[in-house]
């Protein structure tokens, strides 16, 4: 089994190890310690970690920003739901759906299969027409997709209620599935991440030229990667409509899309690491501060309520930690070069003539 | 609140050639002119889509002239 993967792939493994760890024992302190309603906030923490990974594996690894990924996410759910809500439940959310499509019902994994291959093959269309583009291009066509995809939602209500919810989806996903979704997910974007193909999506980033010199077929890698983050998307997004029973097409816009663009950035979009850091710590931020803005009583204290702090400590936080982190919280590095930070040193002539150049 | 402004600021900047200065007024033309066209040709029904027929006209622009309309051409790699 070892024998497929390259050493930086071996390496890899151990790293997405040590993260799937720190995500299992956050699961498990929830399993010990946690109330109720943690489940949901921890359900949605691993929707986005879902999603800030995928958004790693084009993002990241080519560099080039894009925001297409809320919209690829509301497909896949809609998709998932609408195939899998039972046909009597359907009779009453979707009174005059086209095409039949309140008519039939599909078991959860024939569903799920259906949203990820319709979701991968839009990514592939799309694809063929994103890797065509560079740097603001990619990114002023994925919000023209975004903006494309969310108006059709709103606009179909026939088929996807708009900004009403779409109900009735069974609940078929629970904290486990989702925590064996999210760790398969660090390992196979880490071992992307240090295939050859994501070795030559990283060269191309950092010098588009000189990697089409070596022979590095920049649009075929670019592909590669962005139907691949599609399908992170779609599994994101069937995860949460098979979590939540109602969907709506609201939180499929740019709030959500801003978001873990920020969680991204914040955790270091070089490293699959600073993907998972960034949505814990963002999330971790969000929850504190939520708990701080109802007044809560502190050391006897009694803090007066601040509604709308979120927002600003979110912005503060973020604006400070990109001006004296500017490539994020790990940089380049993955979790496993911080546990051997020393023998890093020993080699430190190569590894910092490689960070000073990019 | 002062979102959409901004993103139809930023949208006309790239589709008229980011960093040029004429382009930046030509792209804003573009898309106010083709705004108002959709409002006016779709159909009463069809009104919600307009946003989606803008941008799907901005993303075919930018298919034919990937750096937007009035970059100068070149080729990557170039020093500017």
């Amino acid at each position: 089994m070892m024998a497929y993967f390259n050493s930086d792939q071996r390496k890899g493994l151990m790293g997405s190890a040590l993260l799937s760890l720190m995500i299992l024992a956050i699961v498990g302190a929830y399993y010990i310690w946690g109330e109720t309603y943690h489940a949901r906030i921890l359900y949605a923490t691993f929707v986005n970690l879902l999603v800030v990974v995928g958004l790693q594996v084009f993002t990241g690894n080519a560099n080039i920003t894009g925001f297409s990924h809320a919209a690829f996410m509301g497909i896949a759910a809609y998709i998932a739901a609408i195939c899998v809500t039972p046909a009597a439940m359907k009779l009453i959310s979707l009174p005059d759906a086209p095409w039949g499509l309140n008519a039939f019902e599909l078991s959860a994994l024939v569903s799920a299969t259906i949203a990820l291959v319709i979701t991968g093959l839009m990514g592939l269309a799309t694809g063929l027409i994103i890797v065509r583009l560079s740097g603001v291009g990619v990114t002023i066509t994925s919000i023209a997709l975004l903006v494309i995809v969310h108006s059709i939602f709103l606009h179909r209500t026939d088929i996807f209620k708009g900004n009403q919810a779409f109900f009735g989806i069974p609940k078929i996903f629970d904290l486990p599935h989702i925590t064996g979704l999210v760790v398969l997910a660090i390992f196979v974007a880490r071992l992307f991440r240090e295939s050859s193909i994501g070795l030559q999506l990283r060269a191309s980033s950092d010098d588009e030229a000189g990697a089409r010199s070596i022979g590095v077929d920049v649009r075929r890698v670019r592909l590669i990667a962005w139907v691949m983050s599609a399908c992170f998307f779609a599994t994101a997004g069937i995860a949460y409509s098979f979590f939540l029973g109602t969907i709506s097409a609201r939180p499929f816009y740019f709030n959500f899309v801003f978001l873990t663009v920020a969680m991204l950035i914040l955790g270091g979009l070089r490293s699959v690491t600073g993907a998972v850091l960034g949505t814990l710590l963002i999330t971790m931020g969000l929850e504190l501060v939520r708990w701080l803005e109802t007044g809560p009583v502190l050391i006897g204290v009694k803090l007066p309520q601040m509604l709308g702090l979120s927002g600003l400590l979110l912005g503060v936080v973020i604006v400070a930690v990109m001006a004296f982190l500017p490539n994020g919280i790990m940089g380049h590095r993955e979790i496993e070069d911080l546990l051997h930070r020393k023998r890093q040193k020993g080699r430190k002539n190569d590894v910092s003539s490689y960070d000073s150049q990019t | 609140m002062g979102f959409d402004p901004v993103l139809v600021a930023f949208v006309a900047c790239v589709i008229g050639g980011f960093g040029s200065l004429p382009g930046a007024v030509l792209g804003g033309f573009l898309l106010g002119v083709a705004e108002v066209t959709m409002l006016i040709i779709l159909p009463q029904s069809a009104g919600g889509l307009a946003s989606a027929a803008v941008f799907s006209l901005v993303a075919l622009v930018l298919i034919w002239r990937p750096d937007g309309i009035l970059s100068p051409a070149r080729d990557k790699g170039d020093k500017i």
